[in-house]
């Protein structure tokens, strides 16, 4: 079982597209050779210091990349203890010597950054018991689909849920402990056909709620986007309707499939 | 109601009305300061947060998210005598209402501010992010004391630019007016009208979104028993009672700001505080201007 | 009377817009917001005929004598009015954002290792089920598609916007912003990270003004 992925993401209305203020990262891995699929959807706070480099800094750490100093946590408490030290070790040993002005020193060293977090690994892909596993910390939320059915999501956030100030990485030290009380971990069992979508708070507080009117046709539409121009399309749609607040978005779907694809589709 | 969030499209509108009576000059028990001081203080550091939490960009300006009042009562430097006048100084002098990036970018000045304990430790419990603070900062309001209390004439003074200002924001986040006063108003009549009929007019002031938000805090020298968001006014002394009764209802955002603050509300709970304390003016203050924290993320 | 107006320019920009189904998604949904714009113009010049004049803020001493009736002073409302809630929003029209041609190019990977182009076989054959226009009577099932191909996205930067360039045993690919990589079909596809990139300071707009947030 192969893990394939697609990430697609809109900024908010009004926005330039630089101000996209998420990020996600998804390495498919190879199974067959015992480098597991790990993929991470993060959500930048709007009025944190420089959430860019927070946000770019946390994606390519978890989902290892190239050149990363350390190897990606194990999705466990300790590891992840560990993970979040380092962190905020690196930010502040690459903090700015010099501010533009005192307003700006005053916001780097009292707010520092924050970031809401949904980390996954998918584990077993080639043996009996494929797993999804997973840490949370706030409101980005994984959803596991299977014929086009919700089997769960994770964390088990509630419409209701959004919107009051959620739990996130911290840039501060003085964050661990809340952290560490905030994270969730969940698992899950995988089959082949399976498909996981990780989503920023304002879509998936959409998808929670078409779940509530029982939308039949939420889970297909989702699976069969094919093109960028289609997700605009159709957050604008929402977003228009009143149904979306208007924040920036991130839909990150992976899909276990069997083999190795067939078709490249390239995106006009 | 209160669902409009805080934009350059829409931006909101806070307004300090701020006491400058003699009373003001009293030490300020378990501050470690006086009224005027700890209010001067408490305030430069929730307009900074304001700028701080406007700019988003690494070298950027901040925002222009709010247009900013503050009105002194009482004792008046610039005018002279008594009265109300805009207590922000410097480029800003005069200005009724600024917006924050004229706010950002012309503080009165910057300087060393001692440390305050009680306001060192009230930012360590509002916030997770708990730093030694910089020495420096930002000053916009300096602490001013003198002559006596008319609180209605600022908020006829108040209500007259925002009464404007709902004209051109039509569609925004109501203004959100907090008025900190340690005595009893002294100018109940003022123009026919008295504290509660002001204060009357004052909330029917309102966008598309609601009526105008008022939020009482009356400071205690004697570091007395706080009172915190009650719904009701039962055996509070004066002017306990009055104050509590021009009070709006907090809205569903600030009682989130709250709670999530670990304070205690009660349904019906007024945006009024008896007695308080210098911490509980930064966290009432935070409260009060915090709004755009919940929906900004 | 609003909501009836914005119905009303929704279901006209509606049938202009029947027509023309068969266009990529993006068409349609714009056609519709016209159409609802205009139900909101219409509105709009029906509720302002209406708006009272703006009362003054009492600063003259005769508007509230000692004695008098306490009034509640008039308000300036805005001209606009709320749109009405809509409480239970339709299902989603999967019709709407089903794949539809022409707007992607689909690559089999087989080609890679085919040869020329002289050597490839005619017609559709090799090639994936094309997915129907939308609006088409019956949907159909999208799995195999979906399942056998790989949507292409830069890995350095999430683009889609990719040229594809076939090579001597797979893909070169370049993006918008002119990241390059080369595949090969059994190879590991390189790990994608999408994050923002800050342009520099001359390039940004001035974050003072400007802007819907």
């Amino acid at each position: 079982m192969l893990a394939r992925s697609v990430c697609f993401a809109l900024e908010k209305a009004g926005s330039a597209v630089w101000e996209w203020e998420d990020g996600a990262g998804a390495s498919e891995g190879s199974p067959g050779h015992g480098l597991d699929p790990r993929f991470i959807v993060v959500d930048g706070a709007t009025e944190a210091y420089d959430a860019l480099r927070w946000v770019a800094q946390l994606v390519t750490s978890f989902v290892g990349v190239t050149g990363q100093p350390h190897a990606p946590p194990a999705l466990t408490p300790d590891a992840m203890r560990g993970w979040f030290d380092r962190m905020q070790q690196r930010w502040t040993a690459e903090a700015p010597t010099q501010f533009t002005n005192i307003i700006e020193e005053w916001k780097y060293r009292q707010d520092g950054s924050f970031a809401t977090l949904l980390g996954c690994e998918l584990t077993g892909l080639t043996g009996p018991t494929p797993r999804w596993n997973a840490v949370a910390l706030g409101d980005t939320v994984l959803f596991h689909v299977r014929n086009n059915q919700l089997i769960t999501h994770f964390p088990a956030l509630r419409v209701d849920d959004f919107g009051v100030a959620p739990a996130g990485v911290h840039t501060k030290s003085e964050g661990i402990a809340q952290m560490m009380s905030d994270l969730e971990i969940g698992r899950g069992e995988l089959r082949l056909g399976d498909q996981l979508f990780i989503a920023t708070d304002a879509f998936a507080h959409w998808v929670l709620q078409r779940l509530q009117r029982d939308d039949q046709q939420l889970w297909r539409v989702l699976s069969e986007l094919d093109h960028d121009a289609t997700f605009a399309a159709l957050v604008a749609d929402v977003r228009a309707a009143g149904q979306m607040r208007n924040d920036d978005v991130t839909l990150l779907r992976v899909r276990l499939v069997a083999a190795e694809p067939d078709y490249l589709v390239v995106c006009l | 109601m209160y669902d409009q969030t805080f934009s350059r499209h829409n931006p909101g509108c806070i307004v300090i009305l701020l006491d400058r009576s003699d009373s003001m000059k009293q030490d300020w028990q378990g501050s470690g300061t006086t009224l005027a001081k700890g209010a001067a203080l408490a305030l430069n550091k929730v307009l900074l947060d304001l700028c701080i939490k406007s700019t988003k960009e690494v070298g950027g300006a901040a925002r222009h998210y709010f247009d900013i009042g503050v009105f002194g009562y009482g004792a008046c430097p610039t005018t002279g005598g008594e009265g109300v006048e805009s207590a922000l100084g410097g480029a800003l002098a005069g200005q009724p209402l600024v917006a924050l990036p004229a706010l950002f970018s012309n503080p009165l000045a910057v300087r060393e501010e001692a440390a305050v304990p009680a306001l060192a430790s009230a930012s360590r419990e509002s916030s997770v992010d708990a730093m030694p603070m910089l020495s420096r900062m930002p000053i916009w309001v300096e602490p001013i004391s003198g002559y006596r209390t008319p609180m209605c004439q600022a908020i006829s003074v108040a209500g007259s630019h925002i009464y404007d200002w709902v004209g051109a924001h039509p569609n925004s986040f109501p203004p959100i007016v907090i008025n900190i006063t340690d005595g009893l108003v002294t100018d109940s009549p003022y123009e026919g009208a008295d504290l509660t009929e002001w204060a009357q007019r004052l909330v029917s002031i309102e966008t598309n979104d609601g009526p105008l938000l008022l939020l009482n805090i009356f400071l205690s020298a004697a570091g007395q028993t706080e009172v915190l968001f009650p719904s009701s006014a039962n055996q509070l002394p004066e002017p306990g009672p009055d104050l509590f009764a021009i009070s709006s209802p907090l809205p569903p955002a600030m009682v989130a700001n709250a709670r999530a603050g670990q304070l205690p509300m009660q349904p019906g709970a007024r945006g009024f505080v008896f007695n308080a304390g210098l911490s509980s003016l930064v966290k009432f203050l935070e409260i009060g201007t915090r709004v755009a924290d919940i929906r900004a993320h | 009377m609003v909501a009836a107006l914005t119905l009303a320019g929704g279901v006209c920009g509606g049938l202009l817009a029947t027509p023309l189904l068969d266009l990529q998604g993006l068409r349609l949904p714009l056609l519709i917001a016209a159409g609802a714009l205009f139900g909101c113009a219409l509105a709009l010049l029906v509720v302002a005929s209406g708006t009272r004049l703006p009362a003054q803020w009492p600063d003259s001493p005769r508007a509230h004598r000692a004695g008098e009736t306490t009034e509640s002073v008039s308000v300036l409302r805005a001209a606009s009015q709320q749109p009405e809630p809509v409480n239970t929003p339709p299902a989603l029209d999967r019709n709407r954002y089903a794949p539809a041609d022409p707007a992607r190019v689909v690559v089999p990977v087989g080609d890679a290792t085919a040869g020329g182009w002289w050597t490839r076989p005619r017609g559709n054959a090799g090639q994936p089920p094309r997915p129907e226009p939308i609006g088409s009577p019956s949907t159909p099932d999208l799995t195999r598609y979906l399942e056998s191909s790989r949507i292409v996205q830069c890995p350095r930067c999430g683009d889609f916007r990719v040229d594809l360039l076939h090579t001597a045993d797979g893909f070169a690919f370049r993006c918008t912003s002119d990241h390059r990589w080369e595949w090969r079909p059994g190879a590991l596809w390189p790990a994608t990270i999408k994050v923002s990139r800050r342009p520099p300071t001359s390039q940004r707009p001035d974050p003072a003004s400007c802007g819907s947030d």
